[in-house]
């Protein structure tokens, strides 16, 4: 006898047929959709995490300005060391703030879809609930001071002393929510399906990056004087690769970690801006071909190739950096077992190799060749030939026949 | 083609690494490494590969204010993706897409197929061609782009929309001169009943009237009336000056359908209808009878546009002496800057043609589009009652359409003389 | 798609043309900056009897980490520990390259006279004045620029001196690094004239050489670190006396009210009171009293090596030093490893007359230990326990960027260096490579476009007008006349010919109509109310 068939994924228990359309409400669920999402959103994390552990750890990371303002204003912070990550060591001063970010970022993307009542109302209820937290004590007890005594008054000292509470709170709160400014827009573009918010969020990194950048420079770094010792700086001569492919050292820990935070800025870029492009497109579409399973077809093969491509080419390119980063070490080598003349020994002791120039030009020189290789390896027709080859092969599946 | 983000990712990239250099900072070269290996992988993957297109249509012709169902069939010939590919079939502006897109964003693996399924309406008669298809391969991060056309054309006329005509000459105050083919009484061909005659060998089984043979024991035919079939002239005005009013509202235009309204009314009685066009030049359709004709009128009014100023009694000298000796003439004309119509008219009436007047106002046409002072539309308008009163005088039948009147309406207000 | 296929050979072919023109300007761009000599000498990374392989093969042996620097020394600035760092140069035979910066003023200058831009010239003042270490080695080259920053001159005129070597030629003379000169006692040095370092020996108090304060004590030969070439049988036995052969040489002049970059500038060696000096490099000697066009030479004690200091100790702790020497190949091999030069049985740097006919042979000096205290102590460790030791980061850095190549390739890419270097480094270039950037970004953003989205526009908007030019004509009283007595004479039936003859009388009466007849038949001028009523007038006319 043979098998019932199998509830198929989109039949309703009812049994009617739910057949896939681009509407958003459909397609936002899509498990494609979803997983480029949560790339981008762990892309997000694991760039933040990767540049406070190599630029803010132990160096200018809230927990150190929090105990700096405790220490001039002589008193604990309203906001709680748990929530801070204050007594903790290293990058675990980071992950309660980090999941805070998520949360607020979520939270703010999910308003992103309510109706503009609804935002209208949130956003009301937090200014009103801020200005209640600000002034209320001192209102309060300023009020009931004034009522009691029968006296038309400003506020004491007593009653101003309300404020300093709310004030540092709002304080803390504005130091953590700066420190996680990028994890919240990133958050907020991922799933909020806003352009801007991305946008945002990788400008606010390169902005540090770019600022850090400068104040590491010798030249500044010296101007800062005591400042400038706590902004960590990577030298700029390198020790032994330690990190590589196939047996290969490439790359020291300190470079891997910097690729790491490339890669990972642009695989949120590509991955969450994808998201928001895809699913423009199928907003733009009209009613008909929204139902059309030509275009529902044509749009899973596009998400799936972009799904490939961000694994594979954002891999790939990762890869690249690290051997175009390692080529000066292969030059050096092939330099050496030249013909051992004057500019070959040169070279292999040139100090610009063991500096950035030399680094540069090799990678540069690396990734020129491999530009090049293209025009040389036909290596799409060979692809496509091997594709055609499986294709023949493959001996499709006769029909059973059953013996009832 | 790098797209812009490529440009700026490449620029970014080596302004990253030399800065980077500049200010000793290795994550900014790391940085502006990764942004050139990016480009630099992505360069390996080129799409479109070999995509081969086959346009179907649900028809050739249509009449205005149909609708055209189109199916592009899109399918990958060759052995590697086509990566996001954007197809999109080019069709002329005068058509509105009724339902559906005319482009789509895919990614065919080898030998895939997908179809793009569309429906178009045209509100213009012409002759149009849908096509080519334009194809634009993406890089998956929008970091490359090739645009490519596929040279596929798919022509399509579109006749101007006929009019049901019969009732309002059914209704005409005017002598019912068009019936279609004519009754002779003369024996000969035809469909109505002559007289009976005795059989003689030769003559047809179908026609014995058995009747007549039970009652009289001879064998005795039916013989008919000969048919007598009118060959009508239709003159069509398409000169520069019939293009004045909107897009859809000009005497030509109104031109176009009354014409076809009355060939498919006449052809439809076969009757015998002949075209003339004329513009810069004429255009001569010799009459005939039969769907062939018909469509080759439709096609010839479907394709005719403004130009030109010739005048009507160029036109009638040089046609007239081929005119059928009584035969109808329609002459469809707003009249408008050509002196020679009364005497064209006149000289057709003398002929012995029952020539009508089908002149769509220009002027209200005019109106339509340009504010006229009152005063001058209104001496305007009395010039134009000028012209065609005088043309009635010259023996025709005169019909003045104004612009929101129907054929059948307008046909019905023909002025005797 | 054979149109296609067609294009994409056709864009094949044009991109490799245009690579190709683009490397054919390259090379005739590089082949005019480039230039290639048929001399290559002096470099730390040849082994030919010109070169100092074994200067820098003895700086390995000692556990030194040794490099080159083919580009520019602007990179100095990016030596992490330049307190440890020494940096050698050897003969500057090629100018730099004319590229625009800023000079000391401020202003922006093209050409430099000498071998190195101000800016490289600073980067070397910079990182002596970290605590670098820098050991000049130069005679007719263009070393010059670096010797004014600290108020030293090469003269770059040939100096003859009466201590030469007589077994080679004049060229050969006897440097003796010590406060006096010294002379000659037949065809070898003087023995009573020979003295000691006036630094390194101590007599000074201070600025002694760290191998100095080893002397006598006993160790193992792997334990005599950077003093190994002191050491003897056992033990370190310093010997602060240097007699340095020296060849081609010229002077060095301290320029008189220049203060340089190091405020201790002391000199090292002296010539004797006969040197001469060959100003108009004739060949001959033509002195006098007074230096004229007939006695145009000089004679008297010229300096031979000059070092400044940061401190009157010297000592490297305190601040850099820097050594200017006269003569470019006091190092090379034939001098500093004269032995092996002189073997018969092994030439390290092949044929020479001495391994031939054993003649001309590069008699004992002491170049190599003169070097090997010089790089001791630059680069010995402070560390306790590690005396003798060389320091942790201790790295030597050989100038070849002004070394000529005799390869195009070579040449080339250390052009590629330089131009990296410069333009990364110099403050003008900086300026020029941000504006280029900008520029490059300006140009993306405005030219740059991106193919616009695919949109079907449905677009039959047309617009058939009339000339409107007539509409004032038909408002005209003459106009309307004209169209009122059409009318009056197609409703009569009458033809042209007969209206025109008919009396006005009984056009009057046809038209039947007072203020219409009148406007017929008289030519008078309405107002645009009278003109309105006429018209509406005419519209009904005729219709009862």
């Amino acid at each position: 006898m043979a098998d019932e068939v199998g509830l198929q994924g989109d039949v309703t228990i009812s049994g009617e047929l739910r057949p896939r359309t681009l509407h958003l409400k459909m397609l936002r669920k899509q498990w494609q959709i979803i997983t480029l999402q949560v790339i981008a959103t762990v892309a997000l994390i694991g760039m933040y995490l990767e540049i406070v552990s190599t630029y803010v750890v132990g160096s200018i990371d809230h927990t150190m300005l929090f105990d700096t303002i405790e220490v001039l204003i002589g008193d604990q912070l309203p906001i709680g060391d748990w929530l801070t990550g204050e007594g903790r060591n290293g990058i675990s001063r980071f992950f309660i703030p980090l999941v805070l970010g998520l949360a607020l970022g979520g939270g703010m993307a999910l308003l992103a879809f309510q109706t503009p009542a609804i935002q209208q109302r949130v956003k009301l209820g937090f200014i009103i609930t801020l200005i209640v937290v600000l002034i209320g004590q001192l209102l309060l007890k300023w009020l009931t001071g004034m009522l009691f005594s029968l006296d038309l008054r400003l506020p004491n000292t007593n009653e101003l002393s309300t404020l300093e509470w709310p004030l540092l709170m709002i304080l803390s709160l504005m130091i953590l929510f700066l420190y996680l400014l990028p994890v919240i827009m990133g958050v907020r573009g991922i799933w909020g399906l806003s352009r801007r918010s991305v946008a945002w969020a990788i400008g606010f990194t390169l902005l540090f990056l770019g600022i850090h950048a400068i104040l590491a420079f010798p030249l500044i770094n010296g101007q800062l004087g005591n400042y400038g010792n706590s902004v960590s700086v990577i030298g700029a001569q390198f020790s032994e690769p330690t990190i590589g492919i196939f047996g290969l050292m490439l790359v020291t820990t300190e470079q891997f970690s910097l690729i790491m935070i490339a890669i990972l800025i642009m695989v949120f870029q590509e991955s969450s801006y994808g998201v928001i492009r895809y699913l423009e497109y199928a907003y733009r579409l009209p009613e008909s071909c929204k139902r059309d399973p030509e275009y529902v077809r044509q749009m899973d093969n596009v998400l799936n190739t972009h799904l490939k491509h961000t694994f594979g080419f954002l891999g790939l390119t990762g890869i690249a950096t690290m051997v175009a980063l390692g080529f000066h070490s292969v030059l050096l080598d092939i330099v050496k077992d030249s013909t051992g003349s004057q500019w070959a020994g040169q070279i292999s002791e040139s100090i610009e190799l063991s500096l950035t120039y030399g680094l540069v030009i090799s990678a540069a020189m690396f990734l020129s060749i491999m530009a090049l290789l293209r025009f040389f390896v036909p290596w799409e027709r060979i692809w496509g030939l091997i594709y055609a080859r499986r294709a023949q092969e493959a001996v499709p599946q006769g029909k059973e026949i059953v013996d009832i | 083609m790098w797209t812009r983000k490529a440009s700026f990712t490449f620029t970014g990239g080596i302004a990253l690494i030399l800065i980077g250099m500049m200010i000793a900072n290795l994550q900014m070269m790391i940085l502006g490494l990764s942004f050139i290996a990016f480009i630099v992988v992505n360069s390996w993957i080129s799409g479109h590969g070999d995509v081969e297109v086959q346009r179907t249509l649900s028809a050739d012709n249509l009449y205005k204010g149909d609708d055209l169902y189109v199916e592009l069939l899109v399918t990958n010939r060759s052995n590697r993706n086509t990566q996001l590919l954007e197809v999109y079939d080019n069709i002329p502006h005068e058509m509105k897409l009724r339902s559906g897109l005319n482009q789509m964003r895919l990614n065919l693996r080898p030998g895939e197929s997908a179809r793009i399924r569309y429906v178009l309406r045209c509100p213009l008669r012409g002759h149009y061609s849908i096509g080519p298809v334009s194809l634009r391969s993406r890089n998956t991060f929008n970091l490359s782009v090739d645009e490519m056309l596929v040279d596929h054309h798919s022509d399509i006329v579109i006749f101007p929309q006929i009019k049901e005509v019969e009732e309002a000459f059914l209704r005409s105050r005017t002598a019912k001169m068009y019936t279609g083919a004519t009754t002779l009484r003369i024996p000969g061909q035809g469909s109505e009943f002559y007289s009976l005659r005795e059989y003689v060998p030769g003559d047809p089984f179908k026609n014995i009237n058995w009747k007549a043979y039970a009652r009289t024991g001879e064998l005795m035919v039916n013989e008919k009336c000969r048919d007598a079939v009118t060959d009508l002239y239709l003159l069509l005005d398409s000169r520069d000056i019939a293009r004045i009013g909107t897009v859809l509202k000009n005497p030509l235009e109104m031109g176009t359908v009354s014409a076809a309204s009355l060939a498919a009314f006449f052809l439809k009685r076969r009757d015998s209808v002949a075209l003339a066009i004329f513009d810069d030049t004429l255009s001569y359709l010799p009459p005939d009878t039969g769907d062939k004709q018909y469509f080759k009128i439709l096609s010839a009014l479907a394709g005719v546009s403004p130009k030109g100023a010739m005048p009507l009694q160029a036109v009638t000298n040089s046609l007239s002496g081929r005119f059928s000796r009584g035969s109808p003439v329609f002459i469809i004309s707003s009249c408008e800057g050509d002196g020679t119509v009364p005497a064209a008219v006149r000289d057709l009436v003398g002929r012995g043609h029952e020539v009508t007047v089908l002149s769509p106002s220009s002027i209200d046409f005019e109106r339509l589009v340009s504010r006229i002072p009152r005063m001058s539309y209104e001496v305007l308008k009395l010039e134009r009652q000028n012209r065609l009163t005088t043309l009635a005088g010259s023996g025709a039948m005169v019909i003045d359409w104004m612009p929101d009147m129907d054929l059948s309406q307008a046909l019905m207000q023909v002025r005797g003389y | 798609m054979p149109d296609n296929s067609n294009f994409n050979y056709r864009r094949i072919g044009l991109q490799a043309a245009f690579w190709l023109v683009i490397f054919l300007l390259l090379m005739s761009i590089l082949l005019n900056f480039v230039n290639l000599s048929n001399t290559d000498q002096l470099s730390a990374y040849d082994d030919d009897w010109n070169d100092m392989s074994a200067f820098r093969q003895d700086i390995n042996d000692m556990g030194i980490q040794t490099s080159s620097l083919v580009s520019s020394p602007l990179l100095l600035a990016d030596i992490e520990d330049p307190r440890n760092t020494t940096y050698i140069l050897a003969g500057v035979e090629r100018d730099t390259l004319s590229l625009p910066q800023f000079d000391s003023d401020g202003f922006i200058t093209i050409a430099s006279e000498d071998g190195y831009s101000p800016s490289e010239i600073d980067a070397i003042v910079e990182f002596v004045d970290a605590g670098g270490t820098a050991l000049i080695l130069d005679d007719y080259g263009f070393a010059g620029s670096i010797a004014q920053a600290y108020g030293v001159r090469y003269t770059g005129y040939q100096l003859y001196d009466t201590t030469y070597v007589q077994e080679l030629d004049y060229n050969y003379i006897w440097m003796c690094v010590q406060a006096t000169p010294c002379g000659m006692n037949g065809s070898s040095v003087d023995p009573e004239t020979i003295s000691v370092h006036e630094r390194w020996s101590g007599m000074n108090g201070e600025g002694a050489h760290p191998c100095s304060l080893l002397n006598g004590q006993t160790m193992l030969l792997e334990d005599a670190g950077l003093c190994s070439q002191h050491w003897i049988n056992g033990e370190i036995q310093y010997n602060a006396t240097y007699q340095l052969l020296l060849n081609n040489i010229t002077a060095l002049e301290i320029i008189p009210g220049v203060n340089g970059a190091l405020s201790e500038v002391s000199i090292r060696a002296v010539t004797s009171n006969e040197a001469t000096v060959d100003v108009n490099g004739d060949g001959e000697i033509w002195v006098g009293d007074e230096q004229t066009s007939e006695t145009p030479d000089l004679w008297g004690q010229f300096n031979l090596s000059i070092e400044a200091c940061a401190r009157k100790s010297c000592d490297p702790n305190d601040g850099g030093r820097i050594v200017f020497m006269s003569d470019g190949s006091a190092l090379i091999n034939a001098i500093y490893d004269y032995e092996n030069f002189n073997d018969p049985d092994n030439p390290l740097y092949g044929t020479n007359e001495c391994v031939t006919s054993n003649e001309k042979c590069i008699p004992k000096n002491d170049n190599r230990k003169w070097a090997m205290d010089f790089i001791a102590e630059a680069l010995m460790s402070t560390n306790v326990g590690e005396e003798g030791q060389p320091a942790e980061n201790a790295m030597v850095i050989f100038d070849e960027s002004r070394h000529s190549q005799n390869d195009l390739l070579a040449d080339s890419y250390n052009t590629v260096y330089f131009l990296l270097v410069y333009f990364t480094g110099e403050g003008l270039a900086m300026l020029l490579l941000f504006l280029l950037l900008f520029i490059a970004f300006e140009a993306v953003l405005i030219k740059k476009r991106d193919p616009e989205p695919w949109r079907h526009v449905f677009s039959i908007i047309y617009y058939g007008f009339g000339d409107a030019n007539r509409y004032t004509y038909y408002a005209k009283t003459d106009k309307i006349r004209q169209v009122f007595l059409s009318k009056v004479r197609n409703q009569n039936g009458l033809n042209r010919e007969e209206f025109h003859a008919m009396p006005a009388r009984e056009l009057v009466s046809l038209i039947n109509d007072p203020v219409l007849a009148k406007f017929a038949i008289e030519p008078t001028k309405y107002s645009l109310e009278q003109t309105v009523a006429v018209v509406k007038r005419i519209k009904a006319w005729g219709r009862t």
